[in-house]
């Protein structure tokens, strides 16, 4: 089962369309990232549901690339799932910082400055 | 005029007693070189299926008969129907055994399965969207 078969169909098409947009280095540090999540959090339902969220806040808040990953992994969940895995994610968000700065990745989300 | 009848009797006689026991000798001959062969075969199957036992050789194992050759027709029927097996997006597998490459993860093979599937589900979408 991949990440997005719980994903609604527009959120999904979002995805796409970043996916689209990047550049196949990008797209290696967003698989990277994603592992690491998924190593931390576990491969099953709930590691993949908060995965898709984070994905979701991603888009939603928009960012352009999903190497942006690891900048809203860190952030504060109101769903069940993380509330009950939140030492896990918190784990996981230093682990991706740590692979973020490892690689010179930017601390901002690419996303079109709002004047 | 008795005699040479007789004398002809005696020598057909002959004739037929010798050609008969040739042709009981000479069948009996040639099934006892087939018994031959076929002692013969069974002892050398028998060493090889003992070379076998004991080494190990697969070059005895395949000469037996008992390898790959007599599997693959079982194979080829099984019990129940096999799994199609799925398409794959070799462009996905490249990217992400790249990726994996490049930072020297070596993760979980479930992991890299949902990986692959998440990328390649994710090139499909792009495809379908460029029409």
């Amino acid at each position: 089962m991949d990440l997005f078969s719980g994903m609604d169909e527009a959120l999904k098409k979002k995805v796409v369309l970043a996916w689209a947009e990047m550049k196949e280095n990008e797209k290696m540090h967003f698989i990277n990232q994603v592992t690491l999540a998924l190593i931390v959090l576990g491969n099953d339902a709930n590691g993949k549901a908060i995965i898709s969220s984070v994905l979701e806040r991603l888009v939603n808040d928009g960012s352009k690339d999903l190497s942006d990953f690891g900048l809203y992994i860190g952030d504060n969940f109101a769903m069940k799932e993380a509330i009950v895995h939140a030492e896990k994610i918190k784990r996981a968000s230093v682990i991706i910082d740590g692979y973020r700065i490892k690689n010179a990745l930017p601390s901002e989300p690419h996303k079109d400055l709002q004047i | 005029m008795a005699k040479p009848f007789f004398s002809t009797l005696v020598r057909y006689y002959n004739n037929y007693a010798i050609n008969t026991l040739g042709a009981v000798m000479g069948r009996q001959g040639s099934v006892e070189k087939k018994n031959e062969r076929e002692e013969d075969i069974n002892k050398r199957l028998a060493s090889q299926y003992e070379r076998f036992l004991k080494d190990n050789d697969l070059g005895a194992f395949l000469k037996l008969g008992l390898g790959p050759s007599k599997a693959v027709p079982l194979l080829t029927k099984p019990e129940k129907s096999l799994p199609k097996p799925r398409l794959v997006d070799k462009d996905a597998v490249r990217l992400v055994a790249s990726a994996y490459s490049r930072s020297n993860l070596v993760p979980h093979p479930d992991i890299v399965e949902t990986l692959t599937e998440s990328v390649a589900t994710l090139n499909r979408g792009l495809k379908i969207a460029k029409g």
